[in-house]
C-alpha cells in the first residue's frame, strides 16, 4: 500500500513537472488575454459625466475587473483543454495510470490558477499607471490598496481561478463522456443566464455567482471556494472513471 | 429579459468565442513564433512589468486627489441649503469661511458704477447669483467677493479644482469675467470585485451635486449702481 503510494506520489510529481514544461505556451496565452483585457479598459468600464453653469466634468471609472474577468475565462478553457484527447494521450508517454494523470493536471492547474490570479491582480497596476500618467486625465483619485488588502485581492483573485478551472475541468471530463454533452453543455450554461427565479427574479447564473461574490467573510470565501472546487474536481475524477484507459 | 441583458450575453459569448479562437491558435504544437525560448523571455519580461507597474504605483507620487478632502453628500446639500438660505435673509457673511473662494478690494473715488459681464456669457446663463450690499463697512472701497459652496463628485470636493470669475474695476466699470467653458476630466480607480466585496462600500458612482455660487458685491452707500435689467441682481436689505 505503502509503495503503491509512494509510486503514485512520484508519478504525479514526474507528470505535474512535465506538464510545467510542455504547457509553457498557456501562460503566453494568459499574457495575451490580460493584455486584451487592459486594453478593453484603457477607455474605462463605466463613465459618469455632468454639466453644469458652463463646467463639464467626466469620470472615467478603471478597475482590473476586465482583467481578472478575462484571466478566469481563460482559466476555463484552460481546464477543458487539458482534458481533451491529445493532452491526455500525451502523458501515457509516461505512464499510463489515469489517476496520476488526473491529478497532475489538478495540480497544473492549481499552479495556473495561483499564477492568473496574481498576474491578473498585478495587471490593475499597469492599467492604473498608463491610463493616470500617459493618457491624460486631469486628476486621478482611488482609495489607495493597502498591503493586506492587495494580499487579499491575489488570494481571492487566485481562489476565483482555482473555482473557475475545477468547473472547466469538471466540463471538459463531462465532453468526454459523450459527444452531445459538447452542445448540451453550453445551451445548459445559457438557460441559466436567462432563466431567471428567487425574489428578486435574477438568472440562475447570476444567483450562483452571487454565492461567492456577496459573501463578504474571507474565511467563509475559503471555505465555499475549496467545497466546490473539491466536489467539482472530485466528481470530475469519479466521470473519469467510467472512461476507458486511453480514451 | 432585458436589451441590454441579450446583448452584454451576445457580447461574451463572442468575446468568448474570440478568446477560445485566440488560446487555441496559441497552444498549437509547432508554433514557429512561439517557441519555449522567446516564450520564456517574454513571460519574464512580462513578470517585470507588472512588478514594476506595482512598485511605481507606490513610489510615484501620483497627480491624485488624496490632498483633496471627502464630503459627503448630505454635507454638500446642507451648504448649499444653507447658501440659499443666507441669500433670502441677506447674510451671506454667516456662511462657512470655506465657502468664500475669492475676494478682490477696490480703493475708489466714483460715485456711479457700472455693472460689466463678458460678453461670452448671457445674463440668463449666469450661473451665479448676482448679490449686492450697500453698506459703509468697506471704508469707501467695493469688495467683491466669490462664494461657492462645496461641489461634489463622488464623494471628493473638486470645488478648489474649478475656475473662479475674474473681477477687475476700470473707472466707473467693473468687469466680470466668468469663466467661459471648462473641463475637468477625473480617472476613478475602483477596487477590483475581488477586493471590493470584502471591505467597506466606496463611493457612490454616478453621484454628484453642484456647488452654489454668488458674486457679493459690497458698495460705499454713495456709489449708484447702473446694471443693464436683464442683470438678475439681488439687493440685501431690500
Amino acid at each position: 500500500m505503502s509503495l503503491t503510494t509512494t509510486s503514485l506520489a512520484h508519478n504525479v510529481k514526474q507528470l505535474y513537472r512535465y506538464k510545467l514544461h510542455a504547457y509553457f505556451t498557456v501562460f503566453g496565452s494568459l499574457i495575451a488575454v490580460q493584455l486584451l483585457g487592459l486594453l478593453l479598459s484603457l477607455n474605462g468600464v463605466g463613465q459618469f459625466a455632468t454639466y453644469f453653469d458652463h463646467i463639464y466634468i467626466h469620470v472615467n471609472h478603471f478597475s482590473a475587473n476586465f482583467i481578472i474577468i478575462f484571466s478566469l475565462m481563460w482559466v476555463f478553457i484552460i481546464a477543458v483543454t487539458v482534458t481533451t484527447q491529445p493532452y491526455r494521450d500525451a502523458d501515457f508517454v509516461f505512464v499510463a495510470n489515469r489517476m496520476s494523470s488526473h491529478l497532475s493536471n489538478i495540480l497544473f492547474l492549481l499552479t495556473a490558477s495561483v499564477i492568473g490570479g496574481v498576474t491578473a491582480m498585478l495587471c490593475g497596476f499597469v492599467l492604473k499607471l498608463v491610463a493616470g500618467y500617459i493618457l491624460y486625465q486631469d486628476l486621478v483619485f482611488q482609495q489607495t490598496l493597502s498591503l493586506p488588502e492587495l494580499l487579499l485581492g491575489l488570494a481571492a483573485a487566485s481562489l476565483y481561478m482555482i473555482l473557475l478551472s475545477s468547473a472547466g475541468f469538471l466540463a471538459g471530463m463531462l465532453s468526454q463522456l459523450h459527444k452531445a454533452v459538447k452542445f448540451v453543455l453550453p445551451a445548459l450554461v445559457l438557460a441559466m443566464l436567462i432563466m431567471e427565479t428567487g425574489s428578486p427574479r435574477l438568472p440562475i447564473m447570476i444567483m450562483l455567482a452571487q454565492f461567492f461574490t456577496n459573501e463578504d467573510s474571507f474565511v467563509i470565501f475559503v471555505i465555499k471556494v475549496a467545497a466546490s472546487s473539491s466536489l467539482l474536481f472530485g466528481t470530475a475524477l469519479l466521470i473519469s472513471n467510467r472512461l476507458e484507459v486511453r480514451q | 429579459m432585458g436589451v441590454v441583458v441579450v446583448w452584454s450575453l451576445l457580447l461574451l459569448i463572442v468575446i468568448l468565442v474570440l478568446m477560445i479562437i485566440l488560446i487555441q491558435r496559441l497552444l498549437k504544437r509547432g508554433n514557429r513564433f512561439w517557441t519555449l525560448n522567446r516564450l520564456k523571455w517574454l513571460s519574464g519580461a512580462y513578470l517585470l512589468i507588472l512588478l514594476l507597474a506595482l512598485a511605481l504605483y507606490y513610489v510615484l507620487p501620483i497627480k491624485e486627489t488624496s490632498e483633496l478632502r471627502t464630503i459627503s453628500y448630505e454635507e454638500a446639500e446642507q451648504r448649499r441649503l444653507d447658501f440659499y438660505r443666507a441669500v433670502e435673509q441677506g447674510k451671506l457673511a454667516e456662511l462657512e469661511q470655506d465657502d468664500f473662494r475669492e475676494q478682490w478690494r477696490f480703493e475708489t473715488y466714483v460715485e456711479r458704477l457700472y455693472i460689466k459681464l463678458n460678453k461670452t456669457v448671457y445674463p440668463e446663463e449666469m450661473g451665479s447669483e448676482l448679490i449686492v450690499e450697500q453698506t459703509d463697512d468697506t471704508e469707501g472701497a467695493i469688495e467683491v467677493r466669490y462664494i461657492m459652496t462645496p461641489t461634489v463628485i463622488e464623494r471628493l470636493d473638486v470645488t478648489d479644482q474649478l475656475d473662479t470669475p475674474r473681477v477687475d474695476l476700470q473707472g466707473e466699470h467693473l468687469f466680470i469675467h466668468f469663466p467661459d467653458h471648462q473641463e475637468l476630466r477625473l480617472a476613478h480607480f475602483s477596487k477590483a470585485f475581488t477586493i471590493k466585496q470584502f471591505s467597506a462600500p466606496e463611493y457612490i458612482e454616478g453621484v454628484s451635486s453642484p456647488g452654489a455660487s454668488a458674486l457679493y458685491i459690497r458698495l460705499p452707500q454713495h456709489i449708484e449702481l447702473e446694471a443693464s435689467d436683464n442683470l438678475p441682481i439681488r439687493w440685501v436689505g431690500q
